[in-house]
C-alpha cells in the first residue's frame, strides 16, 4: 500500500496534521496504538502560561524550542485552521486565540488556556468570579471529582460557592456494582432521557439563586452538546470541570476528529502499532506494524507524531533514551542523575528529552536529516509543556507547520 | 497550655517493638502511653523486607537468634494470622556457590529446630518456577511473608482495647528528670506545635536507631551500629515462596513474595548517625540488587521496578564490623538502673521484626519488675484483633459467600481479618474503589481514618496498601483526599496529596526509567497540569505565612 503520507500517531498532533493534508488533497494514513492524551485532557489546549503575545521571545531566548521552528507570522493563519478543524469536527472552542483566558482545574486552581473545548468553564479575568453564585455538584460516589475543592477554591477568588451531590442510583441503567461510578460509565448512562431525569434532580437541588452550575465532565459520550441539554432542562447556564480520570470530552474529541479524518478520505489505521521502518538512503521508504507482518507501508512523507514517553514515542532504560521506530536522534541527559528533580510538582528535566529536529522539523538518523519525516508534537525536544504550559500549541503548531510544508512541497 | 499527665510506663517508638510493648503492657493491666513522633512503623519496621524469619538465615551464624525466631515464627503465624501469608522459603545453591555448605546449613537449621527439608532440584523447579533453573541444590523451610504496618497497627488497635493511650506525631523533645530518676517526657505536638509532659514510673526507649538519641537525652550511652539496608520493589509477584540464598548472609539474597508485589533485599552499609533520616538508596546499590537477585530468579531482570527504600537496622555495636553484616542481629534490653544507676528508664533495642513480640515481652517484664507487678505475659497465646475468629471453612459455602463480596469488602477482609466487621460497608458508595490495583474501597479509607487514627495519604497507605501498586497512587491519592479533607480540611488535603505523590517520587526517582519513567510522566502531567496542584500548594503555603 502506497499513500503520499504516512502519519505515526494518532493523537491530538497526528490528527490535526492528517485532518490539514487531507484538506489540501493529500492521500494520507494515519497509524494509532489507541494511546493519546487526549484520553486525560484537560478540555483546553495551552499554548504558553505568559500568552500568545509573547511567545515569540519564548522561541527568541531557546532555538532549539518547537517554537522557534516555527514561522511567527504563521502562527495566526495556524490558530484559525485549529479552529476550523475542530469546527468541522464537531467540536467548539472557546478563546480569541491570542490572550489567554482561564480554566479551571479538577482542584479549583485557575490556570491559563488558549483554546478550550466551550462546555468547559473558563474566564476572561478572574474578576468575573466575584460576586458569581456558583452551584459545584457532582454524582455521589464518584470519586474522581470533589465539588468541595473546587468551591474553597473559588469562594477565594470572592465567588459565592455552594456544593451538592446527587444520587443517581434511582436511575436506570446504574446496576449494583461501585465499579460504575466512572466517567465513561456516567456519561453512557446519563444520556437521552435519563440525561434530563438527572437534570432535574439537580434543579430540585439547587434553587433559583444560581448563575452557574458546575459539574464534573462526565457528560456526552457521544454528544458535544450535552451541556446545552443541561443548561436548559435546569434553567440555568451548565459548565463542565475537568476530572482527574479518564476525559470523557478529551475521548469524545479524539474520535470526532478521527471521523473528520476518515470523512475526508484519510485511512485510520487504529489499534496497530508502527514497529519499525525501512531507511535506505537517507530517506524513510516504508514502514511496518504489530499487525500486519512483513506488509510494507510506503509514502513519500513520513510524520512521526508519536508522543513522548507516556505516548510510548521515547523510550527510556536505565542506560538511555531512544525512539523505537526508526531509533531517530534523540536529546537526552547522558548522566541519568539528571533526568529527573527531586519534586515530582517542579519541572522535570525528562520532558524536555525528545527527537532532535533541524529548522524545519527534519528528525535526524546519526546526525544525517532525513529530508522526508518529520517529527511533531511532545516527540520533539526541547519543549516541556508542563511548566511552560504549552502541550497543545506544540501539538497542533508543529503538526500545521509541516503539513504546510508538505503541501508546498507536493505543488512544486 | 499545659496537661498533665500519669500513666504506669510511657514507650517511646511505634515501631514493632513500642507497639508489641504498648500491647502486652496494657494486656497486663497497667496504664499505657505510646508516644511515636511520626506515623507507626516508619522506621526500620516499615522499611524491610516483611519477612517472617524462619531463623534459617541466621542458624549457621547465630544459633540463639535463629532458636528465637523460628520459635517466634510459630507463634506470629497464630496470633497475627490475617498479616501472615505461609508461603514457606528456599535457600538454593546455584553453581557457583559451595554446595558443602548445605550440609552445615541444614545441620545448623536442625539444631536450631527449624525444619529444613532438603529437595532436589527438580522438585525446587516444581513448587517454585521463578526459581534460577540452573540451581544445583534447595531446602525447604518454613519462611513467611507479614505485612508489618498490618502487624503493628493490629498491637496498637488491641493496646487500646485494653485502655493504652497512643499518641502518633508526638516527638519526645526532652525528660523530667529528679536526681537519678527519669519522671516523665516532655511532648511536642508536631501537628500543632504544642507542647506537653507526661509522667509515668517507668520509661521505655523503643526508638529503634532514633534510640540513640532518645537514651542520649535521658543522660545515656546506648551503643548503636547504623546499618543502612536497601531493597527494590518489584511491580509484579513473580514467585510464590521466599527465595534465599544457600551461604553465609551477603547483599541481595532474599527475594520475598507480598501482596501483588515481590521484594529483593538489602544491602548493609554502616552509615554515621547523621544519615539516618536521609533513606537514600544509591545507583550503585540499584545495581547490585538487580544483578544478584537476578541470580535468584532470574525474571526479575525482565520485571518492572516499581520503587527503592532503605531503613536503618538498629543493632548493637558489639563488635568493630564495618558492615553491619556480622553485628549481632540479638535483641538488647538495658535496664539503666542496674548498668547507668538511671531509675525509671529502659531501653529494649536490636533483634528483628520476627521477634518484636519477645522484645515486647523482655521489655514488659522488666517493667513490671520495676512496678513490682506480677502478671503473666500471655501475648504468645492470645490472637490479635484480626485473628481473632477462625478463618472461613474453604468449603462450598464459605467459597459461594466470598464470592459474592465486592472487590472492597475482599480486599478489607484480606487485610483486616475478621476487624472487617468493624468496617462499614453499607450501600454501593462505599463499596466504590479508592485504590484499583490494591483493592481498597471508600469503607476501607473511612475505617482508616476514623479506627486506625491515619491523618495523612502517607498514613492511609501503610493502613491499607493504597498506593503501594503499578500507578504507585497517582489516581487514588486524589480520591483518598476527598474522603481526608472532610478530617483535615480540603485545603490541607490537597497539601497532603502534594506530599503523597512526592514521597512515592522519592522511591521510584532512582529507578525512573522503562514503565517507571511512563508513570512518573503521567503523575506530573496530571498532577501539575490538568490539576495546578502546584498553584494550589504554593497558595496555602503563602496563606499559612500570613
Amino acid at each position: 500500500m502506497r499513500f503520499d503520507t504516512i502519519i505515526i500517531g494518532g493523537g491530538l498532533s497526528g490528527l490535526v496534521g492528517g485532518i490539514a493534508l487531507s484538506l489540501r488533497g493529500e492521500r494520507v494514513a494515519i497509524f494509532s496504538s489507541g494511546k493519546s492524551a487526549l484520553h486525560y485532557s484537560s478540555g483546553s489546549l495551552e499554548l504558553w502560561h505568559k500568552g500568545g503575545e509573547e511567545i515569540a521571545a519564548l522561541a527568541e531566548g531557546n532555538p532549539c524550542h518547537p517554537y522557534a521552528k516555527i514561522a511567527k507570522e504563521s502562527i495566526g493563519d495556524y490558530t484559525q485552521q485549529v479552529r476550523d478543524i475542530f469546527a468541522r469536527s464537531g467540536i467548539a472552542l472557546y478563546g480569541d486565540g491570542c490572550s489567554n483566558h482561564k480554566r479551571i482545574t479538577p482542584l479549583g486552581a485557575l490556570k491559563p488556556a488558549w483554546l478550550t473545548m466551550a462546555e468547559y468553564a473558563t474566564f476572561d479575568s478572574v474578576d468575573q468570579l466575584a460576586g458569581c453564585r456558583i452551584a459545584v455538584g457532582t454524582i455521589e460516589g464518584y470519586l474522581d471529582f470533589y465539588p468541595q475543592f473546587v468551591a474553597s477554591s473559588l469562594r477565594d477568588y470572592g465567588a459565592e460557592c455552594s456544593t451538592f451531590e446527587v444520587n443517581v442510583l434511582d436511575i436506570e441503567g446504574f446496576r449494583k456494582s461501585a465499579n460504575e461510578l466512572r466517567s465513561v460509565n456516567l456519561s453512557r448512562i446519563l444520556s437521552g432521557d435519563r440525561l434530563v431525569a438527572f437534570a432535574a434532580k439537580v434543579r430540585g437541588m439547587i434553587g433559583n439563586d444560581v448563575d452557574l452550575v458546575l459539574l464534573p465532565a462526565v457528560f456526552g459520550f457521544n454528544d458535544p452538546d450535552a451541556y446545552k441539554v443541561l443548561s436548559r432542562e435546569i434553567g440555568c447556564r451548565v459548565r463542565f470541570v475537568p476530572t482527574v480520570s479518564v476525559s470523557v470530552p478529551g475521548m469524545r474529541a479524539q474520535r470526532l476528529l478521527t471521523n473528520e479524518f476518515t470523512r475526508l478520505g484519510g485511512t485510520f489505521v487504529g489499534d496497530d502499532k508502527v514497529i519499525a521502518a525501512t531507511i535506505a538512503s537517507g530517506r524513510v521508504r516504508a514502514v511496518r506494524s504489530a499487525n500486519h507482518g512483513d506488509q510494507e507501508f510506503g509514502a513519500d512523507n513520513f510524520v512521526f507524531a508519536t508522543g513522548s514517553f507516556f505516548g510510548r514515542g521515547l523510550v527510556a532504560t536505565h542506560q538511555k533514551v531512544y525512539e523505537p521506530v526508526a531509533n531517530l536522534d534523540v536529546v537526552f541527559d547522558a548522566d541519568r542523575d539528571k533526568w529527573s528533580a527531586p519534586h515530582i510538582l517542579a519541572p522535570q528535566p525528562f520532558q524536555r528529552f525528545g527527537v532532535a529536529t533541524d529548522g524545519l522539523l527534519h528528525p535526524t538518523i546519526g546526525g544525517r536529516v532525513v529530508e522526508n519525516a518529520w517529527a511533531v508534537g511532545s516527540l520533539l525536544a526541547g519543549a516541556d509543556s508542563v511548566s511552560e504550559g504549552s502541550g497543545g500549541g506544540v501539538a497542533v503548531l508543529t503538526a500545521l507547520a509541516v503539513a504546510e510544508q508538505i503541501s508546498n512541497k507536493e505543488q512544486k | 497550655m499545659s496537661l498533665a499527665r500519669q500513666y504506669d510506663v510511657i514507650i517511646i517508638g511505634g515501631g514493632a517493638t513500642g507497639a508489641g510493648t504498648a500491647r502486652d503492657c496494657a494486656l497486663r493491666g497497667l496504664k499505657v502511653l505510646l508516644v511515636e513522633r511520626k506515623d507507626f512503623a516508619t522506621g526500620a519496621t516499615g522499611r524491610n523486607h516483611g519477612l517472617l524469619h524462619s531463623g534459617a538465615r541466621y542458624a549457621v551464624t547465630d544459633q540463639v537468634s535463629a532458636a528465637e525466631c523460628v520459635a517466634e515464627n510459630k507463634i506470629i503465624r497464630h496470633i497475627a494470622r490475617h498479616c501472615v501469608e505461609p508461603t514457606d522459603g528456599l535457600f538454593v545453591t546455584l553453581p557457583e556457590d559451595d554446595l558443602g555448605y548445605q550440609d552445615t546449613f541444614v545441620s545448623a537449621c536442625l539444631s536450631a529446630g527449624i525444619d529444613a527439608e532438603v529437595i532436589s532440584p527438580d522438585e525446587a523447579r516444581r513448587i517454585e518456577p521463578a526459581v534460577n533453573p540452573n540451581l544445583i541444590g534447595a531446602v525447604r523451610v518454613p519462611d513467611c511473608a507479614v505485612d508489618p504496618f498490618r502487624l503493628v497497627s493490629a498491637n496498637l488497635l488491641d493496646a487500646r482495647l485494653h485502655g493504652a493511650e497512643v499518641l502518633t506525631y508526638h516527638e519526645v523533645v526532652g525528660f523530667v528528670r529528679r536526681q537519678n530518676r527519669i519522671e516523665g517526657v516532655e511532648l511536642l505536638d508536631t501537628t500543632n506545635g504544642q507542647k506537653f509532659t507526661a509522667y509515668a514510673q517507668v520509661t521505655v526507649n523503643a526508638a529503634g536507631i532514633w534510640g540513640h538519641a532518645v537514651a542520649a537525652m535521658a543522660g545515656v550511652d546506648v551503643r548503636m551500629l547504623p546499618s543502612k539496608g536497601s531493597l527494590l520493589v518489584f511491580g509484579h509477584r513473580i514467585n510464590n515462596m521466599v527465595i534465599n540464598r544457600c551461604r553465609r548472609p551477603a547483599d541481595a539474597d532474599i527475594l520475598v513474595p507480598g501482596d501483588t508485589i515481590c521484594l529483593i533485599g538489602t544491602t548493609s552499609d554502616r552509615i554515621p548517625f547523621e544519615d539516618i533520616d536521609k533513606n537514600e538508596v544509591t545507583a550503585a546499590e540499584v545495581e547490585v540488587l538487580l544483578n544478584e537477585g537476578a541470580k535468584l530468579a532470574p525474571g526479575l531482570m525482565t520485571t518492572r521496578i516499581l520503587r527503592v527504600y532503605s531503613g536503618v537496622r538498629p543493632l548493637d555495636a558489639a563488635d568493630d564490623d564495618s558492615s553491619g553484616r556480622g553485628a549481632s542481629r540479638g535483641i538488647v534490653g538495658i535496664d539503666h538502673a542496674e548498668r547507668d544507676g538511671l531509675e525509671g528508664f529502659v531501653t529494649i533495642t536490636g533483634g528483628k521484626l520476627t521477634t518484636y513480640r519477645l522484645m515486647a515481652e523482655w521489655a514488659t517484664d522488666v517493667v513490671c519488675r520495676k512496678l513490682g507487678r506480677v502478671a503473666l505475659c500471655t501475648t504468645a497465646t492470645v490472637p490479635l484483633p484480626g485473628s481473632r475468629e477462625e478463618p472461613k471453612p474453604v468449603g462450598r459455602a464459605g467459597r459461594k459467600e466470598f464470592i459474592s463480596l465486592s472487590m472492597g469488602e475482599k480486599g478489607a477482609e484480606s487485610r483486616h481479618g475478621d476487624q472487617k466487621k468493624e468496617i462499614h460497608f453499607e450501600g454501593v458508595a462505599s463499596r466504590a474503589l479508592v485504590c484499583e490495583c490494591s483493592q481498597v474501597s471508600v469503607a476501607e479509607v473511612k475505617y482508616a481514618i476514623d479506627s486506625l487514627d491515619a491523618v495523612t495519604l502517607v498514613d492511609l497507605k501503610r493502613r491499607t496498601r493504597m498506593g503501594m501498586g503499578t500507578c504507585q497512587g497517582h489516581l487514588c491519592a486524589l480520591r483518598a483526599a476527598g474522603i481526608l479533607g472532610q478530617r483535615i480540611g480540603n485545603q490541607n488535603a490537597l497539601k497532603d496529596v502534594a506530599s503523597f505523590i512526592d514521597e512515592r517520587w522519592r522511591g521510584v526517582r532512582p529507578v525512573a526509567w522503562g514503565e517507571g519513567l511512563v508513570e512518573a510522566q503521567f503523575t506530573q502531567w496530571l498532577y501539575e497540569d490538568v490539576c495546578g496542584l502546584g498553584t494550589i500548594v504554593e497558595r496555602k503555603a503563602e496563606e499559612d505565612k500570613i
